[in-house]
């Protein structure tokens, strides 16, 4: 019988069929079928009958799958392979497979969601290459804009790759038109990019010579020294304060301005991660990928990009991006920018592009950056007039948010966010300062080199070697060290003297409890073992639970609502990390310690540990749930289980009188930690509700 | 049978993370552990493809790596792995045509009765003739009943098995509906 849609049960003239009840028992009905069809049940018996036994065949028949099949069913013999090198297969041929056979891709795929009969297949393929004998295919594909970026940025990443501290040398030739009055100027440009060492040169050049123009070392970009640069005439630039003929200095000043207000990174102008930056700024923009030919013959894809309305002074309404379509490589980029008199017209176009070594380079070249730059004074930057030179932009509290989480987030992937070692601080009101210190310099230039693209952030970031120097910063120094739970010096084992505990674990070992009897030689092993595992555990719990609450700290600082999406997901992501290694780090600690102290309390007083030191489920107090006082009351307990930790297997200066105290207060705090531990997970689950079950994996939210 | 907990985690960190490539890989591999399993024991079921099942399984999730990586769109994952795997078991069961869904020999091993010690001989032997009943009555249901069967005991709603097959939703709850009563109805004869 079918279903009759819309039909009212709850008289009970007529019974709903099997397959209603089908769909009722399923969750399947409309809600107001759903209650009418409920309120049959409840008068009909009948029918009640009727859906039990549906019910009851449903159970067989999972009851069937679960107990005879599934057991039967195992895995392949030889186990599961791995799926990382086929994926990595995969995305090393997602760019360089051949149109046909990236239409054969495609073919495979529709396939896969559609099957269709084998004589259609074969005709299709038939048809398909009618057309391909009929119509040229060595085009270039055309691809999405993501697709377009990702291709450049991985090309790029590749050619830097491939020669050992790489240096690219670009030139470029930058147009720049007024619209209004067809007012046009031109400047060579040269740049030297050492990504290695975070070191920048370039020159530009024009009717009256060479000039060398600003350099700047460092991850952060700090515009002073460009215009700086231009104003004080390193090697003889101009010093034009207005539109002259040729307009040079201007030109690159005010081009310079354009793409620190868009995001975009002057230090790479033209460059996929520079374009990226502004395109992840403009929400709501229209996109469109062109194939065209270059002079040469060539194939090119130019991705044309639109911001929607209204702009600003020197904001970008429209850029292009031209890429060859043999590498992916960006040769020219143009740029409509709104200026304060109308629209200004740049093109960024390259003359060469190579990546050599450093070695390849003169030594000169970079010479005057290897020591640490000396700040610049505040000289004043290029004068603008007030039509052209805008002031450098300031950020706003959500971009300043959005740079701390994001700074945090590189910190946590590096995983140089416990112990803080390196912090991130608002240095002042428009600038976020990541500063500390790391064990070498490759890990200084990786995490720089992870910071590059965030803006508003300037980095501090020395080497061991660097605070050993004679001229450290003794402030900077101490505050590190003090802020740092992991640089607390903690000698381990029981070399140089007797634990509070020493005879009671020699007791202990020497009773062969609770494995097998040791030789008498290995007890002073074993005691140094267990005392060595118990402090690492407890050191490293610390260290997470000070990452959790530093993270804690620097969230309820910021209004998290306001942050991006894609940055709330980060943050949450950074928390459950450091929730879960907690958990297991403070697992693994009571799972060593809590059998060894119960046994050497047991032996010397008949101590019951009281109800708080088992296992006992405490319901979280969610009134009192909140982020600050949940994580400083969980990094009081682990606190006060590593104080005591290190007092009873670290410590050779605890009187033995005071031990027993210890040893139950260490119990008892290690009791208490599930109760801390659940307000924090219900605090965090009230900060990061849960999303629901549907979701969709295409691109980050903005 | 689900294995659903964390995965919503999963799906969020892919959307913040899916364009770090190093990061869609450790998310897929994340998925390829959670679902595998049932997928692999759905391509057995209902193609009986045992020696093509792993690789079709890593398949449907590399087809899966493939499209997040191209920046496509996809709305429910774990519907859109199984739909691929589905069809990938089909077109090869059908390019092989001495391929053919599980044979009786092959579903007696699989259904092979495990000694329950909770049972007493006499209760073992009824528990023994009942499942016979319903295997026997499960290998006589169409392919179409029985895939409905299976995804519906993975937990798929109707929509989600309509995706799956590419069939209707009504079309779903008439399969279930009468795959249900075959085996109501030879469980109570």
């Amino acid at each position: 019988m079918n279903r009759r849609l819309g039909t009212d049960w709850s008289n009970r003239e007529s019974h709903p069929s099997e397959e209603d009840l089908l769909y009722y028992v399923d969750g399947e009905l409309p809600p107001r079928e759903a209650a009418s069809v409920r309120e049959h049940l409840e008068a009909c018996w009948t029918c009640r009958v009727r859906t039990e036994q549906v019910q009851e065949t449903i159970s067989s028949f999972v009851r069937f799958l679960t107990d005879s099949i599934t057991p039967n069913l195992r895995p392949p013999a030889s186990g599961w392979k791995p799926l990382n090198a086929q994926m990595a297969r995969v995305a090393a041929e997602a760019n360089t497979r051949p149109l046909l056979l990236q239409w054969l891709d495609a073919w495979r795929k529709l396939t896969m969601l559609w099957p269709l009969p084998r004589t259609l297949t074969l005709a299709a393929l038939w048809s398909l290459l009618v057309f391909l004998l009929v119509f040229r295919v060595d085009r270039v594909p055309p691809v999405s804009a993501n697709q377009l970026i990702q291709n450049a940025a991985e090309f790029q990443d590749r050619q830097l790759h491939a020669v050992a501290q790489p240096v690219v040398h670009q030139k470029l030739r930058i147009r720049r038109t007024v619209a209004a009055s067809h007012q046009e100027s031109s400047v060579a440009w040269e740049l030297w990019n050492d990504a290695g060492h975070h070191r920048f040169r370039q020159q530009a050049e024009d009717a009256s010579g060479r000039r060398v123009l600003a350099a700047s070392r460092g991850a952060a970009f700090d515009p002073h020294d460009w215009t700086a640069g231009l104003e004080l005439g390193d090697a003889g630039v101009s010093h034009q304060t207005s539109d002259g003929p040729a307009g040079l200095p201007r030109t690159l000043a005010e081009l310079t301005q354009i793409l620190l207000a868009n995001r975009m990174d002057p230090r790479r102008p033209l460059s996929a991660e520079s374009f990226e930056a502004w395109r992840e700024s403009v929400p709501g923009r229209s996109e469109a990928v062109k194939e065209s030919s270059l002079a040469d013959g060539s194939k090119a894809l130019t991705l044309t990009t639109e911001a929607p309305g209204p702009f600003r002074a020197n904001a970008i309404i429209q850029t292009q991006l031209v890429v060859r379509g043999a590498d992916w490589h960006p040769i020219e980029q143009r740029l409509k920018v709104q200026g304060e008199r109308g629209i200004l017209n740049y093109s960024l176009t390259e003359t060469a592009f190579e990546v050599l070594p450093l070695s390849a380079l003169p030594p000169l070249l970079f010479a005057d950056l290897v020591p640490p730059p000396i700040p610049k004074p505040p000289a004043p930057v290029v004068p603008a007039s007030p039509t052209i030179i805008p002031p450098v932009p300031v950020p706003t509290p959500a971009d300043l948010a959005d740079a701390e989480v994001e700074a945090l987030f590189v910190l946590h992937r590096a995983k140089v966010c416990l112990g803080g070692r390196v912090s991130v601080v608002r240095s002042d009101a428009d600038r976020i300062a990541v500063q500390g210190v790391v064990e070498s310099a490759e890990r200084r230039d990786e995490i720089l080199t992870g910071l590059q693209s965030i803006p508003w952030i300037t980095t501090e970031i020395q080497t061991a070697d660097d605070t050993l120097s004679p001229a450290p910063n003794p402030e900077g120094s101490a505050e590190v060290a003090e802020s740092s739970p992991s640089m607390q010096v903690v000698t381990l084992g029981v070399q140089s003297g007797k634990l509070p505990i020493q005879d009671l674990l020699e007791e202990y070992f020497a009773q062969g409890h609770p494995g097998a009897l040791p030789a008498p030689g290995d007890i002073n092993h074993k005691i140094t073992e267990l005392s060595n595992r118990a402090v690492l555990l407890s050191e490293s719990a610390l260290d997470e639970a000070w990452a959790l609450r530093h993270l804690t700290e620097s969230v309820t600082t910021l209004k998290t609502d306001d942050l991006r999406p894609s940055l709330r997901y980060a943050l949450e992501v950074m928390v459950h990390d450091h929730l879960t290694a907690l958990q297991a780090q403070m697992g693994n600690s009571r799972q060593l310690l809590e059998p060894v102290l119960v046994a050497l309390l047991d032996r010397h007083r008949e101590l019951a540990v009281g109800p708080s030191a088992g296992n006992t489920f405490a319901v979280p107090d969610s009134e009192n749930s909140n982020w600050i006082s949940s994580s400083h009351q969980l990094f009081a307990t682990v606190e006060q289980i590593d104080r005591l930790t290190l007092a009873l297997f670290a410590d050779t200066s605890v009187p033995p009188a005071r031990r027993e105290a210890a040893m139950q207060e260490l119990l008892a705090a290690m009791g208490g930690w599930d109760t801390k531990f659940q307000d924090l997970e219900a605090a965090v689950a009230k900060a990061f509700p849960g999303k629901p079950g549907s979701f969709t994996l295409n691109s980050p939210p903005e | 049978m689900g294995g659903e907990a964390g995965l919503v985690r999963v799906e969020s960190e892919l959307l913040c993370l899916k364009r770090e490539t190093l990061k869609l890989d450790e998310k897929i591999a994340q998925l390829y552990e959670q679902w595998r399993d049932s997928i692999y024991r759905y391509v057995i079921l209902v193609a009986g493809n045992f020696a093509e099942a792993e690789e079709i399984t890593q398949e449907a999730f590399l087809q899966l790596y493939r499209c997040l990586l191209n920046g496509k769109e996809i709305r429910d994952a774990r519907s859109w792995v199984f739909r691929v795997a589905h069809n990938c078991a089909l077109n090869r069961t059908a390019s092989r045509k001495y391929v053919v869904p599980l044979d009786p020999v092959v579903w007696e091993k699989l259904c092979e009765a495990r000694e329950d010690p909770a049972l007493d001989p006499e209760q073992f032997v009824l528990e023994e003739e009942k499942r016979q009943r319903l295997q026997a009555a499960f290998q006589q249901l169409s392919a179409l009943q029985q895939q409905c069967l299976l995804l519906r005991a993975e937990g798929f709603r109707y929509e989600q098995i309509a995706e799956v097959l590419d069939i209707s939703i009504s079309n779903v709850g008439r399969s279930l509906h009468r795959g249900i009563k075959k085996l109501m109805r030879d469980r109570h004869e």
